[in-house]
């Protein structure tokens, strides 16, 4: 059985001596992990298109315990962000959110969409925060996790000047009802820029201007919500940040 | 069938080995059954040498029976160029270019989406090097993989408070490959280093 597909490489694991394995987010098929063979040989020609964040169209042959990539065209390298050290991690950050986050072979095509436009976005105008956090957003969207933030997530009534944010319930909740251990102080610019995320509109988040002290609100809050339900800790964001202590003109 | 207990234990054995699954452990496993007794001995006694005599050269992490390294303890290499590797294997092809500077092993990899940090790479035998002055320039010669572009601007930054010249191997194309077939990424840094003629 063979198909294809176009996929984003999420990450590459060496398996024998030139063989590797490949871990890609694919429109069809969701996330997987196939085999690349010959990959590490000076002359293969699949080796261009598998690099982690490559957009390439992937032919696959089914195979009894892993599928095999029989063959590549890459689409974009996004070369702008390839060349640029910050840009490149924090990309980095996004392919392991998706390797960690995501279930074998559900397919997400909106969240591929969302990813490409992304890595577009980032590739044109350079590095933006929001581009990154607008990612996370999707994500938790995808995931069944999209906060609710119009109206109290307990009992559905509109929120009055008191409510808190609960990150098991995954919503705001209001001062009448009862709010788990792990909640979340969530307000002001931050929760108008979490709105914006979660209406998925681009176009806008790619023209706000957006404080300091906001922006480092909104990165800790879907840093502690991503965590909080994917249950997992994510490596590279601790890498940038030591990186960005020990070496602070280069990031 | 159950093999004999001391046979399932050495394809048990084997079968750790990287590149080695169950068929060719099982394989392998008996060839070393059949070998006559004095071989057997000899293999043993290899592997149970290399981990007991072996070890990484206390300047440059190069693995050495011997301490320093016969790299180190050259005279007639010079000191002005020190190359970084990620492994001591990459030492070799190197080697075969005819450079004739010394080396800095690190002796691990450095993998962002795994347990690694750079925060646990030891870098003060690398500066204890460069703080004695005679190095001129660091050659940066990790892997042209993400892991190891972000590994090469670290390690430029670490060296940066030392007035040494710090080069990177240029990204070309394979000798006897083909352009058409070429990936782009490697054409595009191709061309971005490309020398006048
Ligand atoms: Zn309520
Ligand atoms: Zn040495």
């Amino acid at each position: 059985m063979y198909y294809r597909s176009r996929s984003i490489i999420l990450r590459t694991r060496d398996l024998r001596e030139s063989d590797q394995l490949v871990t890609v987010f694919t429109e069809k098929e969701g996330k997987l992990t196939a085999v690349a063979k010959g990959v590490k040989k000076p002359k293969s020609s699949l080796r261009g298109c598998v690099q982690p964040f490559c957009h390439s169209q992937l032919f696959f042959s089914q195979g009894r315990e892993l599928d095999l990539i029989t063959q590549g065209r890459l689409i974009d390298f996004f070369g702008n962000s390839r060349e640029d050290l910050n840009r490149t991690l924090y990309i980095m950050y996004m392919m392991e959110l998706l390797d960690k986050s995501l279930m074998d072979k559900a397919p997400l095509p909106h969240l591929y969409l969302s990813l490409v436009e992304v890595l577009k976005l980032m590739d044109q105008d350079g590095f933006n925060p929001l581009l990154v956090r607008y990612f996370e957003s999707q994500l938790l969207t995808h995931l069944g996790y999209r906060p609710v933030l119009d109206r109290c997530v307990g009992c559905g009534s509109r929120l009055s000047d008191h409510y808190t944010f609960s990150l098991a319930d995954g919503g705001l909740v209001c001062g009448a009802c009862p709010v788990g251990s792990r909640r979340i102080d969530l307000r002001g610019d931050c929760l108008a820029l979490l709105r914006l995320l979660s209406q998925g509109a681009l176009p806008a988040i790619r023209r706000v201007k957006v404080s300091r002290e906001a922006m480092r609100q909104l990165e800790y809050f879907l840093e502690l919500y991503l965590e909080y339900h994917v249950e997992r800790k994510f490596r590279v964001k601790n890498t940038i940040r030591w990186l960005k202590q020990a070496m602070p003109v280069s990031i | 069938m159950r093999l004999p207990r001391p046979l399932e234990d050495l394809i048990d054995q084997l079968q750790k080995l990287p590149s080695i699954g169950p068929k060719t452990a099982q394989r392998l496993a008996l060839y070393i059954l059949k070998l006559p007794s004095e071989e057997a001995r000899r293999l043993a006694r290899v592997i149970i040498d290399v981990q007991d005599k072996v070890f990484p050269c206390s300047i440059c992490g190069n693995l050495t029976d011997s301490d320093p390294c016969s790299i180190c303890s050259n005279p007639t290499r010079s000191i002005n160029s020190l190359c970084i590797v990620e492994e001591a294997s990459d030492i070799i092809p190197i080697e075969r270019t005819g450079y004739n500077g010394r080396y800095f092993v690190l002796n691990r990899g450095f993998k962002l989406m795994d347990d690694s940090d750079p925060a646990d790479m030891d870098v003060q035998p690398l500066l204890h090097i460069l703080n004695d002055g005679k190095v001129q320039e660091v050659i940066l010669a990790l892997n042209p993989t993400i892991d190891g572009e972000v590994l090469s601007r670290f390690l430029a930054t670490v060296i940066s408070g030392h007035n040494v010249k710090v080069t990177r191997l240029a990204y070309g194309l394979p000798i006897g490959g083909d352009i058409e077939f070429a990936d782009e990424i490697t054409l595009r840094r191709a061309l971005e280093g490309r020398k006048e003629f």
